[in-house]
């Protein structure tokens, strides 16, 4: 009996605890919206400067990573979607393929996990080490506030560079398929990009972008939201970090399902 | 009477089960030097970490010219707190950023002035801490006690009211440490500062304190100038006065004696 009411115990503080943390969350979301909405109507301006450096920082210095990965990623998914077609003799259709999928599901899916462990992980460290060493309390006596000061730039940042690397491994991908099957498939270039076009909708580039974006906003605020519940020391900013990045992509992948149901299946 | 500026009230901070702080009771008034004395670890940063509304109090009120901190919006709040400033024990600088920016942040932050106003005063307050000449250092290129008066300069960056110091001359050479109290005291003296400093050091306690509050198992056991403290003949106050050991400490030592 002792065992039943401690094991119902158990999975209602888990669940109590799992509640408390959406609602800090959506809290830190809110008040960063605040910042970025409706703050500057009242005088209290953005930070054009840190914000651009971090658009540096996430987007610029990440282009040759994800760009790389896309191009791989692009090659994969030609080799192994002319693999299946060729058995039918369709290899024409590895261009649709390869589009389709790219646009839809492996660029924005991909990039968004590469930057959750480059960025995602660099926003948690940040913040949590000046936690530690006491400048997030310096920044509050001296009536800064953190959110706008730390969390603002680096989540416009997010929001505008994730989707524009995502538009940019679109072409990559695409372009890696594009090269193999020119190698390797008895097509015409002309006839390629045709039919990539052809297979391409507007749908699914929007999609992509939507997606990226609501990847952008769960890989900022987490990185965020762990930075500040950092306990202890040095050894606190590495356990954050590590569950910023896991917590990120889980729920990154979670958000994909729901979105690939709710934009696609009626396309 | 002077006017009083911060006033703590039946202030409870608890840490898990741990009570540090268990009922404080304590008014500074405008314009005076008081000193907090206590223990290691009784709680003196916990206080002043509570006085600048930087932590909410389990139970009581930290007052404010009379307002309670908690019940001010954010505007009022950053009101006051311009009018504040804090040297943190760890002199908490901020990394990423040089010693000039550091004391600049604030007035970049909360002032319209040009640039080039807001160079001259940063220069003039690390002049003040004997830093002149390191503003383009970085915080990790400085040492420790450079830090502490880096500190103290960003500190005093918005020429504030009231000045918190924690253990402003805590890892200072002896002549360094002299110089910071004489720069408190010259502060006190020119611009009325109010000023409210944990310090274990007796010797800067007896040139800068007004009064002097004994912090002793989470409260104020005593409060009152250098010789009304000694006039009471407690014992903690008397052994923290001579620099006794506690008996337990002793116990302790006594096997490197054996
Ligand atoms: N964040 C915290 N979590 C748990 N306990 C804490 C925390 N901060 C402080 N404490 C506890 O509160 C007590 C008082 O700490 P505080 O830093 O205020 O001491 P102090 O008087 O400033 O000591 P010192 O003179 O060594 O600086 C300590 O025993 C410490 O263990
Ligand atoms: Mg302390």
């Amino acid at each position: 009996m002792e065992y039943v009411t401690k094991f119902f115990g158990r999975i209602g503080h888990v669940t109590l605890e799992f509640l408390a943390q959406v609602g800090r969350i959506a809290d830190l979301t809110w008040q960063t919206a605040y910042w970025i909405a409706v703050a500057p109507f009242k005088g209290k301006g953005l930070r054009w400067k840190s914000t651009v450096e971090q658009m540096v920082r996430i987007g610029y210095e990440s282009i040759p990573i994800v760009c790389l990965i896309a191009f791989f990623v692009g090659l994969i998914i030609a080799m192994q979607s002319a693999y299946q077609l060729q058995q039918f003799g369709a290899t024409i259709y590895v261009a649709d393929m390869t589009a389709v999928s790219i646009t839809r599901e492996l660029s924005p899916l991909l990039t968004a996990i590469v930057i959750s462990g480059r960025s995602g992980s660099a926003i948690t460290a940040e913040i949590g080490t000046m936690k530690v060493s006491e400048e997030i309390d310096a920044l509050q006596t001296m009536g800064i506030n953190p959110i706008q000061f730390l969390v603002v730039p680096k989540t416009l940042a997010m929001l505008v560079m994730l989707p524009t690397l995502t538009i940019m491994t679109n072409f990559v991908g695409i372009f890696g398929g594009y090269l193999i099957s020119m190698a390797t498939l008895d097509l015409t270039s002309a006839r390629y990009i045709m039919q990539t076009m052809n297979a391409l909708q507007f749908g699914d580039l929007a999609g992509s972008l939507v997606k990226s974006f609501f990847f952008a906003l769960i890989i900022s605020k987490i990185g965020a939201y762990e930075g500040f519940n950092v306990v202890g020391g040095a050894e606190g900013v590495g356990k954050s970090t590590t569950r910023s990045v896991v917590s990120s992509i889980f729920l990154i992948i979670v958000a994909d399902v729901f979105f690939t149901a709710l934009f696609f299946s009626t396309f | 009477m002077a006017e009083t500026i911060v006033e703590v009230k039946d202030l409870v901070v608890r840490y898990g089960t741990r009570t540090v702080l268990n009922g404080v009771n304590l008014a500074v008034k405008k314009g005076e030097s008081l000193a907090i004395l206590g223990k290691s670890g009784c709680g003196k940063s916990t206080l002043l970490r509570h006085m600048i509304g930087l932590s909410k109090p389990k139970s009581g009120q930290i007052l404010i010219r009379g307002k309670d901190i908690s019940e001010m919006d954010e505007d009022e709040k950053i009101e006051v707190l311009k009018k504040m400033g804090m040297l943190f024990q760890s002199a908490a600088l901020f990394n990423s950023m040089t010693i000039g920016d550091n004391v600049a942040l604030p007035l970049r932050e909360h002032t319209e002035l040009e640039e080039s106003t807001i160079k001259i005063m940063t220069n003039m307050k690390l002049d003040m801490v004997g830093l002149s000449g390191f503003d383009g250092f970085r915080p990790s290129e400085i040492s420790g006690g450079m830090k502490k008066r880096a500190g103290l300069a960003r500190a005093l960056a918005m020429d504030p009211e009231i000045l918190f110091c924690d253990e402003p001359s805590a890892g200072l050479d002896p002549v360094v440490a002299a110089g910071i109290d004489k720069l408190i005291l010259s502060l006190k003296k020119a611009f009325k500062m109010t000023i409210v400093a944990v310090t274990h050091e007796m010797a800067s306690v007896k040139i800068i304190a007004d009064r002097i509050a004994m912090m002793h198992e989470g409260k104020i056991l005593a409060i009152g100038s250098m010789e009304e403290l000694r006039g009471m003949g407690h014992p903690v106050i008397e052994q923290f006065f001579n620099r006794e050991p506690d008996d337990e400490e002793i116990d302790r030592q006594r096997y490197l004696m054996a």
